[in-house]
């Protein structure tokens, strides 16, 4: 092998990245050549340069990158308050929400239906309507207003939920009116 | 020098519950959506990114600028990175790329410039017995740096600057490492030519290598 061959060996003979083998034949060969051995004194100077420099810390001032990064990746979330809960939360609880007042329309009586809840919450109620009451005892009188609830509550005591709904609520139920 | 060495890059920063989260889980958070993952990749490597690029641009607030721009993009980019590959050197081929890309944009400087921004780095530490020296011996090795082609200046740079290891270099250009060994002896070689015929106080280097004869050690 040739001085010239051995130039880039002694390149990385001062770096120690040569394999072993190579490194001893590249000092063997440097041992006899006066020239490659000046090459590798000057090799070794300028390389201890650049490691000298190398080694002294470089000053990264200022804090970190994220904060500004992140309002350029992501903006929207900028000035945001960070979630402490997960994502799914807010639906589920608006999904349970849902469900809840749904069951609790559905155990409600619909005033359109109020006598049969009423006779679903007391029985006796609709019995009451139908045997106690004799529509005779009114042929002669004015038609009450109120229809059916008026005439069923007369004298009794209101059985069903809340207050006794209105004349107005009831306007098309009059067939008990052509009793 | 901010040293970190491959093991270290790849495991220092973030943790969960005491388990540190390697870079592709965290890259694979940041596709799912979850932002605080990406923070975690910027805080891991972003002193060491400034680091590098200070060695091409010599200017601080520059290289914060410049890797910035290098975290932007990789984020632009996260969609074309390979998983199986490791997210550093990516990451690092990105921010060396956009430092050279401003060095060639950038027009030709006089040395006075250069030599004041270089000085403006690292202001001088009383502590020290003589900070002229290091301050000129860095400005020295920039001067021989700067004449040296890129290709060649950028894996001196990497691997003597920076420690970065010849396979870690070569994943970060992007070539093989037998072509990274071929580079970095034709670095040195060129950089020893240069560094002989520089003419520059050539007692800063004396100063620094002392009585030890470095061919002493290798016989």
């Amino acid at each position: 092998m040739s001085c010239h061959d051995f130039q880039h060996k002694l390149a990385l003979l001062v770096g120690e990245e040569l394999e072993v083998d190579e490194a001893i034949a590249a000092r063997r060969h440097t041992a006899q050549c006066p020239a490659c051995r000046e090459t590798l004194k000057q090799l070794s100077e300028s390389w201890t340069a650049l490691r000298a420099v190398g080694e002294t810390p470089t000053e990264v001032k200022g804090g970190s990158l994220w904060p500004r990064v992140r309002a350029q990746v992501f903006p929207a979330t900028v000035g945001r308050p960070q979630r402490d809960y997960p994502s799914w939360m807010p639906t589920a609880t608006l999904a349970a929400a849902c469900v809840a007042l749904l069951i609790f329309v559905g155990s409600t009586p619909m005033l359109d239906n109020h006598a049969e809840t009423a006779s679903f919450v007391d029985p006796s109620f609709q019995l009451n309507l139908d045997e106690t009451v004799d529509p005779a005892m009114y042929r002669n009188r004015a038609p009450v207003p109120g229809g059916m609830w008026s005439l069923s509550t007369v004298g009794q005591e209101h059985h069903g939920f809340g207050s006794p709904p209105s004349a107005v609520q009831h306007a098309g139920f009059g067939g008990f009116n052509e009793l | 020098m901010i040293l970190m060495s491959n093991n270290e890059t790849s495991t220092a920063g973030l943790e969960e519950s005491g388990v540190t989260l390697s870079d592709a889980r965290l890259v694979e958070d940041v596709r799912r959506g979850d932002h605080d993952a990406y923070g975690g990749l910027v805080t891991r490597y972003e002193r060491r990114l400034i680091g590098v690029i200070l060695r091409f641009v010599h200017d601080t607030e520059l290289a914060r600028d410049l890797a910035q721009e290098t975290f932007l993009r990789a984020f632009e980019r996260l969609d074309q990175f390979d998983p199986s590959r490791r997210f550093g050197p990516w990451l690092f081929r990105i921010g060396v790329n956009l430092a050279l890309d401003y060095l060639r944009r950038k027009k030709p400087r006089g040395w006075t410039s250069l030599f004041s921004e270089a000085g403006s780095d690292k202001s001088p530490d009383p502590s020290t017995a003589d900070p002229r020296k290091e301050i000129d011996l860095r400005q020295e090795v920039q001067f021989v740096l700067e004449q040296i082609p890129e290709k060649y200046r950028t894996v001196l740079i990497l691997r003597d600057l920076e420690n970065f290891s010849t396979s870690e270099i070569a994943a970060i250009e992007n070539r093989k490492e037998a072509t990274i060994r071929w580079r970095l002896a034709e670095a040195r070689s060129r950089f020893q030519k240069l560094w002989v015929k520089r003419n520059l106080n050539p007692d800063v280097v004396d100063s620094y290598l002392g009585d030890e004869e470095f061919t002493d050690e290798l016989s």
